[in-house]
């Protein structure tokens, strides 16, 4: 149904209609900021190529091929990629999603039935979690984000990235021992594993 | 503390298939057989499961901004090409097209109606003094002369003393073209050698004068051909591009309908 609205919305931003365009805007600039800001890190970057991927896929509407939001994804990974390749040539490192307090809100933990010892290790990890994100390669980043984040199948991530099903695979298997070896490294995840196994059995 | 217990990556890639659910059902019976044998295993299990659910309840990232375009946005999308290819820019490719034609039918006419223009008011316009020019002029004017299109080309009597086009030429009589069949001592204007004495071209100069521009009216309708020629092919040109386009526009436009019937 929301692909069949898509589709209908694409055709008339073709005939010219710019309202059109803006309300696919509307629908999907959270999830393609959130890819670009998981991706890079920088909320004003990530805003800014966000828009620039919706002008990219406004400028491409034509030779768009089948459903728009996978295509529109896709467009937006390519934009993270190559503003990252620009990075590794010129190195900055902004530090907007690991230390800043004021992001501290967009990483609260959702389960509030969880005790204050839970609830803190629980907020620890995901800070060091989207701390940890941004040591892994970019690469394994981008699936383990469009995997973990934006729950999309292997098919999709293989559509969006250009990249086969087994390197998808791959990738997000090494993201994920990558991750875990982290979040041992920082001594949460048995903590974490421990208090939730506790919690189990006292429902029980 | 707890220990990281390192598992082989290929156990690790089948518990993330696992996670994921992309396992076959035998495969997956089989690892959760061992899930419940090997601690190591399943604490490696948990761990891959806490992580996903940690990352999936990530919440989402609030926007600093609305990222809808504006109409500057739009029109630098737009760019050039979408005028050419696409609505509304659609109507203005056949539009051009059309135009072009059209242009090309006119500058194709023009220079029709410019090849077949009566040839002779221009030649009777020019004054009789410059006949005279011809005279004087040196051989290689000539060989210019002779080597010009023949402008009379009727047969001439032998007893029509005249010069114009139409009229039967007389013996004695100076000639015009060298390719009419003239009569033995009449004189032509195209050799280089001075009129007969009974015959020259100062006894009547006012028969003469009528020939004598000819080739150089004639030059210049070749000047005027050739420039309405040269916009005719920059016509063809321009329609051909136009048609192109046009081409393409209707191959995009029968795709996509092609593709939202499939």
């Amino acid at each position: 149904m929301h692909d069949h609205d898509d589709q209908k919305l694409v055709q008339l931003a073709l005939n010219g209609n710019t309202e059109s365009f803006n309300q696919l805007v509307d629908r999907y600039q959270s999830r393609a900021y959130g890819l670009c800001v998981r991706m890079l890190g920088d909320a004003d970057q990530a805003a800014d190529v966000a828009q620039d991927a919706f002008i990219s896929a406004y400028r491409h509407l034509p030779g768009l091929r089948g459903e728009f939001r996978p295509w529109l994804m896709r467009i937006v990974a390519n934009a993270c990629r190559d503003v990252l390749r620009s990075q590794k040539r010129r190195p900055s490192v902004s530090l907007d999603m690991t230390t800043d307090d004021d992001e501290a809100p967009a990483l609260q933990i959702a389960d509030t039935t969880a005790g204050p010892e839970e609830q803190l290790l629980r907020r620890e990890m995901q800070q060091t979690i989207a701390t940890a994100l941004f040591t892994i390669p970019a690469d394994q980043r981008e699936v383990i984000v469009l995997s973990d984040i934006e729950g999309l199948s292997y098919q999709e991530i293989a559509d969006i990235t250009g990249i086969n099903i087994g390197t998808v695979k791959s990738r997000l298997n090494r993201a994920r021992m990558r991750l875990r070896e982290l979040l041992y490294a920082a001594e949460l995840l048995p903590q974490v594993r421990r208090l939730t196994s506790e919690q189990t059995t006292q429902g029980e | 503390m707890g220990q990281m217990h390192h598992i082989r990556e290929e156990d690790m890639v089948l518990l993330t298939a696992l996670l994921d659910g992309a396992l076959n059902p035998q495969e997956s019976a089989t690892l959760r057989q061992r899930l419940a044998t090997d601690h190591v295993l399943h604490e490696a299990y948990l761990d891959l499961e806490l992580i996903r659910d940690q990352l999936n309840h990530l919440p989402p990232v609030q926007l600093p901004r609305s990222l809808r375009l504006d109409d500057g946005a739009f029109t630098r999308a737009r760019g050039w090409r979408w005028w050419l290819t696409l609505p509304p820019g659609g109507v203005l490719t056949p539009a051009f097209g059309a135009v072009a034609s059209i242009v090309v039918v006119v500058f194709f006419v023009q220079s029709l109606l410019a090849q077949r223009m009566p040839v002779e008011p221009m030649m009777m316009a020019v004054p009789a003094a410059e006949s005279f020019m011809l005279e004087e002029a040196p051989a290689a004017q000539s060989r210019m002369l002779e080597s010009a299109p023949v402008i009379e080309s009727a047969p001439i009597s032998e007893d029509a003393p005249m010069l114009a086009d139409s009229a039967p030429a007389s013996e004695g009589a100076p000639m015009i073209a060298d390719s009419a069949p003239a009569s033995e001592g009449a004189p032509m204007i195209a050799d280089s050698a001075p009129a007969s004495e009974d015959a020259s071209l100062m006894a009547a100069p006012e028969l003469a004068a009528p020939a004598e521009p000819m080739p150089l009216s004639d030059m210049g309708y070749q000047q005027y051909g050739d420039v309405w020629f040269n916009w005719a092919i920059a016509g063809v040109v321009v329609s051909a591009i136009a048609c192109a386009l046009s081409l393409r526009w209707l191959i995009q436009v029968w795709w996509r309908r092609r593709h939202q019937r499939s």
